[in-house]
């Protein structure tokens, strides 16, 4: 059942990009930015994750710090380099955010050195495989589908059942009314950031058991890959982040499969035209045409 | 000044640019006083609002809620503080149901962190139960409890105007500020929104200022009126005054 295996293979490597593309969507939502340091964050948690896993800490320990680590990086980010921008047109947000992402990609290459260096997924995920049917699974694709599902749940009950989801989506429909009825943006807009970072951490985890190879440049092409996502599945939709992940890990696999593997980015890319050309709101998004 | 007035205004004013919006506008609006500001249209009454709840900042004058000069506070703060209000455009959540957006008014209330929440704990569920009941209690004074689940944006254009000041409410003010609330109103339905606003000025004691072109509904239900025109207060009074009020006359027919 090869089939079945290049299923799993393509949903493992999807669910890698919809838990970073969530945090592109949640973020444009809010703020209308697109956080292209997004991608870096996942790149220093993998590095955290890394050291961690090297130390010997307890997978579970290495977990958490690595998610804590994406976290708090991204409040400081959030805090000191797009919070005065707040009133700033877009454009110079935009730009801050790809300094952001250049500024990490080099102090990375500056304190880890720019050479790949391996990461220890058999510490953190068991190895093995598991027959279903005539397929052969490793339990870490099903460990990453079943995890990155999980975070995906949590992500929906949070936005959807609880109070700081709900001023979440009232911000992200109109900030002014949102603060009139005593909601506090600011409040709002950091606890957004750092869930999305949160998902990214659980994304750096995922990335290194699937590459096992950590370089300072890991972000930027994985950060592409999920915006390529985001916008497919909707710029601004959370549903829209997942699908479009799934849907960007499945095509890039069956681009292998069928033998150019070469090709498999350009693709991807060329998707993005295509999306872009005939429906510029992604598969879920929003119309973007505003009532006068 | 005077402990009871909810909300007094001296000598606000704002400029944009070289145009002076509003001049000189001064008020005091007692605790549960129903007020009602009108003028002809691009008068400035919209501005006042903004004005109050901080949307813009005031170039001269001050603002007091309850005594509190809100100099120096932002929106939210000025929300926190007893301020609440509606729109001329309608600006509900659109994408959110009825429950949510009356539940978005009530953020500062529910008192539960994130973490019990995710655990489902106990004070989760004891809270959201508070909640949806609070929401359900103000949605009754419009007989909108049954529209819980309903989308926002496809209410019909009346409700949507009803959920707007539920929302408002949801936010425990000293003073509601309706903007225009029966604009699109047909005459049954601004019959029913007259006798709701007197009901929530009873039930909750609260003011209310409200800005109207319906005269029948101004007359009827506000006991104070004050005439903008061209930025400038430039009549107050009870209704009947206003309506023999030669300036007021002047402004209205441009005789």
């Amino acid at each position: 059942m090869l089939f079945l295996s290049q299923l799993i293979n393509g949903l493992q490597l999807g669910s890698i990009y919809a838990l970073v593309a969530l945090g592109y969507n949640m973020v444009y939502g809010i703020v209308k930015l697109l956080n292209f340091a997004h991608g870096d964050i996942i790149m220093v948690g993998a590095y955290i994750a890394l050291f961690s896993l090297n130390y010997n800490h307890h997978p579970v320990v290495a977990a958490l710090l690595t998610v804590g680590g994406c976290t708090l990086l991204a409040i400081v980010i959030e805090k000191t380099a797009y919070s005065p921008l707040r009133l700033a047109p877009r454009l110079s947000l935009l730009i801050t955010a790809i300094g952001v992402s250049i500024l990490l990609q080099n102090l990375a290459q500056f304190f880890f050195e720019a050479r790949g260096r391996a990461f220890p997924a058999d510490r953190l995920l068991p190895t093995g495989t598991v027959s279903i049917g005539d397929a052969t699974v490793s339990y870490t694709s099903l460990l990453t589908i079943g995890i990155s599902v999980a975070s995906m749940i949590v992500l929906t009950f949070i936005v959807n059942k609880t109070k700081l989801g709900k001023a979440m989506r009232a911000v992200s429909e109109d900030t002014g009314a949102a603060q009139l009825m005593g909601v506090n943006v600011n409040v709002v807009i950091t606890f957004t950031f750092a869930v999305g970072a949160a998902l990214a951490g659980v994304g750096a985890l995922m990335y290194g058991v699937r590459f096992p190879l950590i370089t300072p440049t890991i972000g930027a092409m994985l950060g592409l890959k999920a915006f390529v996502a985001a916008v497919f599945g909707g710029i601004g939709s959370i549903p829209g982040a997942m699908i479009g992940g799934f849907m960007i890990g499945l095509l890039e696999v069956l681009v292998i499969h069928m033998g150019y593997s070469g090709w498999a980015d350009g693709v991807v890319f060329m998707l993005l035209i295509i999306v872009l050309l005939v429906r510029p709101t992604g598969i879920m998004g929003r119309n973007l045409m505003e009532k006068v | 000044m005077q402990k009871s007035n909810v909300l007094e205004c001296v000598g606000l004013g704002i400029d944009f640019g070289g145009l002076t919006a509003v001049n000189d506008f001064n008020i005091e609006i007692g605790t549960t006083d129903i007020y009602g500001l009108i003028g002809p249209n691009g008068a400035g009454k919209t501005t006042v609002f903004n004005l109050l709840t901080k949307v813009y900042k005031p170039t001269r004058g001050s603002v007091f809620v309850n005594g509190v000069d809100t100099k120096n506070l932002n929106t939210v703060k000025a929300n926190k503080l007893g301020l609440a209000r509606t729109f001329q455009n309608i600006r509900l959540f659109q994408n959110m149901t009825v429950q949510e957006n009356v539940m978005v008014g009530l953020h500062n209330e529910i008192g539960y962190n994130l973490a019990s929440a995710i655990f489902r704990l106990p004070s989760y569920w004891r809270a959201e139960k508070k909640a949806k009941e609070r929401v359900c209690d103000l949605l009754s004074i419009f007989g909108m409890q049954d529209m819980i689940e309903h989308k926002a944006g496809s209410l019909p254009y009346g409700s949507q105007r009803r959920l707007e000041i539920v929302r408002a409410l949801a936010t425990s003010p000293k003073i509601l500020l309706l903007d225009e609330p029966a604009a699109g109103m047909n005459p049954a339905e601004t019959d029913e929104l007259m006798k709701n606003i007197q009901l929530i000025n009873e039930k909750f004691k609260i003011a209310v200022l409200l800005i109207e072109h319906d005269m029948k509904l101004v007359m009827g239900i506000c006991e104070k009126l004050a005439v903008l025109n061209y930025g400038m207060l430039i009549a107050k009074g009870t209704p009947a005054e206003i309506q023999s009020n030669p300036a007021v006359i002047e402004a209205y027919l441009g005789a």
